[in-house]
């Protein structure tokens, strides 16, 4: 696979804070990239550098062939940007602000008119089109933030927590867009997230914790390493029940009127299950979550 | 350049408001002047009818010269707010993720502000027009209107490079922009020479009115406008008793400004417009287009 985005020994502080203190990953083209961490982390920090608009102290970053620092004006031309922030003009109409925002990319006239239409199919925004920006629900802002990210048909769409503050339908649909794009059009997607369902989705999932990758693989790589699958018991006589654990020398967890067990497969359950059948009233096996896979490799300190 | 000067364009113009309040300070100083000024300003003159008409059409022209010239400041400043609101909204950073250059943003803020203080400075100058016709003055002469309207290009150049130099301190407080909008439009009717002749100040003022570059463009409407009614309040006066008024009122009404003995001639106060638009402009766009760190 041919790498789109390579990020080598990025490193950025404000004043005295060191944002980011030495990330280096890649990202696939076509691919669905997931950058997750905690709020402070580090994430802002690095879309922000990779978009040009923040100076590295110092590493090498590389985007679509274009190197970072040196054809700045290429890498806008290769990425559109959706921002946690809605940042379209509020007095103008959705088209109105596509149509100037297009002209900020050299569009004009009948590419100008086509690149509108295709951004607004893309992003499906023909119902509300006409009305001002400023007069639109959130989730239909959010999707006029993509089409205005799309505007110049970009190779990466960034996306700063695209679904976060929507309700859980509209977060489902603007998530099937974004996917959508990255399947159909073949875009790559870079995004980051707090919802572990979509990063679930990704192909490749990034995990920065104080300024630091802490973790990355696919999804199914960081929960096989991160996660383990549990199983709770619950049992007609619980004393019986862990006296025959201990003969089998198995680790386990009295929790109220159930037992858990941590198991690295579900698979090693069904011995255990096999030989307490008589006692057993009743059962359940959970597998490891990207929730999980987060809250293990970030939870250290709570923050705010 | 272009293309953002556009889009900054039609943001002004689509709101109302914005619209209203940067010309406030015009609405104003016309108001005050067509409800009570005007009558003080000439109540004391000469019983004599004929003269009181020229006086009154010599006191028209005088004020609306002055509120045209000063028009271009306010619409100006008005305009390039949607520099600050930008930078506090964080838009700016859409801006940034495209190639647009910064120094071409910034010199889409300016362009646009120039634009529409033209435009709205030759909207006064109509609307001062049909004022003065109705008071019983008459319009200007058709072959004054092509210097009228160069002085108002230059004018206009140099109030739109001194807001954006002021605008470009300020860089996102919204709070001191608004601050500065009050100020400059309460001061301006009297830097400018609108509510006092320049003449009924004191010496240290009148010195500050003549270096303050804009006003240069306010003496040379005065010049056109009020020159004409001279001329024609002249007729027929012999040469020596004429020139004598003439040298006195124009001193007073900041017609011409002295240094000295040494009146500034129209030649320097157009210099003077067009290095300042050019310098502060250039400040503007070193302070605009600095790139976060």
């Amino acid at each position: 696979m041919e790498k789109i985005i390579e990020v080598e020994h990025l490193q950025k502080s404000y004043k005295k804070v060191q944002a980011v203190k030495d990330v280096s990953f890649f990202v696939e083209k076509g691919g669905l990239f997931a950058f997750l961490g905690p709020n402070g982390a580090g994430k802002s920090t690095t879309i922000n550098t990779i978009c040009t608009f923040l100076k590295p102290d110092a590493g090498r970053v590389v985007v679509n062939g274009h190197e970072l620092g040196k054809e700045d004006g290429q890498i806008r031309m290769d990425i559109g940007t959706v921002f946690q922030e809605s940042l379209l003009d509020d007095l103008l109409s959705v088209k109105e602000n596509l149509e100037l925002r297009g002209g900020f990319y050299g569009l004009k006239g009948t590419d100008l008119k086509a690149a509108v239409e295709k951004a607004v199919k893309w992003s499906e925004t023909e119902e509300f089109i006409k009305r001002p920006y400023g007069k639109l629900s959130g989730g239909q802002r959010r999707r006029c933030d993509i089409a205005r990210a799309l505007i110049h048909t970009p190779k990466i769409l960034f996306l700063d927590e695209p679904t976060t503050g929507l309700d859980p339908q509209t977060r489902k649909s603007v998530w099937n867009t974004v996917k959508r794009l990255q399947k159909e059009e073949g875009m790559t997607v870079f995004l980051t997230t707090h919802y572990m369902e979509e990063a679930e989705d990704a192909d490749y999932v990034v995990v920065i914790d104080a300024g630091s990758v802490a973790a990355k693989g696919t999804p199914f790589e960081l929960k096989e390493t991160y996660t383990s699958d549990k199983m709770k018991l619950k049992c007609a006589d619980q004393s019986l029940a862990v006296k025959s654990l201990q003969s089998m020398g198995i680790q386990y967890k009295e929790i109220a009127d159930y037992i858990e067990i941590n198991g690295k497969t579900t698979k090693e359950f069904i011995p255990i299950l096999q030989k307490m059948q008589e006692t057993i009233l009743d059962y359940t096996v959970e597998k490891g979550s990207m929730d999980d896979v987060f809250l293990n490799i970030t939870v250290r300190e709570i923050r705010e | 350049m272009i293309a953002f000067a556009k889009r900054n364009l039609k943001l002004y113009f689509r709101d109302k408001s914005a619209v209203f309040f940067s010309l406030l300070a015009v609405i104003i100083s016309i108001g005050l002047y067509v409800l009570f000024l005007g009558d003080v300003y000439t109540r004391e003159v000469a019983e004599n009818d004929g003269i009181r008409d020229y006086a009154r059409r010599m006191m028209d022209n005088w004020v609306m010269a002055g509120t045209i010239a000063s028009a271009g400041v306010t619409v100006s400043l008005g305009v390039l707010g949607t520099i600050i609101e930008d930078r506090a909204r964080k838009i700016t950073k859409d801006f940034y993720v495209s190639p647009m250059k910064r120094s071409a943003m910034t010199g889409g803020y300016i362009l646009c502000a120039y634009l529409v203080s033209v435009l709205m400075t030759v909207f006064t100058f109509v609307i001062a027009q049909i004022y003065m016709k109705l008071n019983g003055g008459s319009f200007l002469a058709a072959e004054r209107i092509p210097k009228l309207l160069g002085v108002l290009l230059l004018t206009d150049f140099a109030a739109a490079g001194m807001m954006a130099f002021l605008v470009s301190l300020f860089q996102s407080s919204l709070q001191a922009y608004s601050s500065a909008g009050t100020v400059v439009g309460t001061l301006i009717g009297f830097i400018m020479g609108i509510y006092l002749p320049v003449g009924m100040y004191p010496a240290f003022v009148q010195w500050i009115i003549k270096c303050f570059p804009i006003s240069h463009g306010a003496l040379l409407l005065r010049k056109i406008m009020m020159g004409e009614v001279m001329e024609q309040a002249f007729d027929g006066v012999p040469a020596e008793i004429s020139e004598e008024i003439s040298v006195q009122l124009e001193e007073y009404f900041g017609v011409t400004y002295y240094f000295g003995d040494q009146a500034v001639t129209e030649g320097v106060s157009v210099i003077i417009l067009l290095a300042t638009g050019a310098v502060f402009m250039a400040l503007a766009c070193v302070n605009l287009s600095k790139k976060q760190k």
